[in-house]
């Protein structure tokens, strides 16, 4: 067998753009469905109570630099997507795109959980209680079982071979 | 007509005339304090730091993904035809 001839593909390049757009708009989804529908979870929430509307139109602004960072998470993984449909050696798999995409937001959901909810305690889920742990707890599970999706869906994806241009 | 334009004008007008349609002029310059104030880079940092941390690990998943992930059947890449060619003709 000539080894020159014979390539591993790499799903790697698809993950990591899969991640990155996953948290981008995991990201997204948090900041419009919590922050700006629902009216919780704000960035600095637990220092500046939104009570006030000083204090909410602070909230917004960090709000606002949360939605630019999540934005630059996602054109980075829209980058490496593009990238990584110019490979041949990249399976362009849409079961490891998806659980890419499914595992990402988990992955915000589970880390931005810990650090932010946990460790920092800058903000909670839910600051309209005495009790926000159950609240915070939830949205730390809710990244574990996307997490685990992601998983099984990138697993089940990692027997395809055909790159862009190529899939049937 | 005038059934449905004027209670809509009316509902407008009422809208428009009640204190939560007008922007807090008063209130802008305590939001620029509670903001750009001695703490904003360390709010930016605390900010800043969970994303980092996703960054690092979709970053580390360009390199690792493969290994995470990796099916005992081990895919090869499209190329398998010309491969098997080759082995034919052992070249």
């Amino acid at each position: 067998m000539n080894r020159d001839t014979q390539h591993t593909m790499q799903c790697g390049p698809l993950v990591s753009s899969g991640v990155f757009m996953g948290i981008g708009l995991g990201g997204f989804l948090d900041g419009i469905v919590f922050h700006q529908i629902l009216q919780v979870h704000n960035m600095l929430s637990n220092r500046f109570p939104p009570d006030t509307l000083v204090n909410a139109k602070i909230n917004m602004t960090w709000d606002g630099y949360f939605h630019a960072m999540v934005w630059v998470m996602t054109a980075v993984g829209l980058y490496l997507l593009f990238r990584a449909g110019q490979r041949r050696d990249v399976p362009w798999s849409g079961k490891i795109l998806l659980g890419s995409l499914i595992g990402g937001w988990g992955l915000f959901n589970l880390v931005e959980g810990i650090i932010d909810h946990q460790i920092l305690g800058i903000h909670h889920v839910y600051e309209y209680t005495t009790n926000k742990l159950p609240f915070d707890l939830m949205f730390l599970a809710s990244g574990v079982i996307f997490l685990l999706i992601g998983w099984m869906l990138i697993r089940a994806g990692s027997n395809d071979t055909a790159p862009r241009g190529e899939v049937s | 007509m005038s059934k449905t334009v004027v209670p809509a004008l009316a509902a407008t007008a009422l809208f428009l005339s009640s204190g939560a349609a007008w922007a807090c002029t008063s209130c802008r310059p305590l939001v620029k304090a509670g903001v750009y104030d001695q703490n904003f880079f360390g709010n930016l940092l605390l900010m800043v730091l969970p994303l980092a941390v996703l960054a690092f690990i979709g970053a580390g998943l360009y390199f690792f993904a493969d290994r995470l992930f990796a099916s005992p059947l081990a895919p090869h890449a499209p190329t398998t035809r010309s491969t098997g060619l080759l082995e034919s003709t052992h070249i």
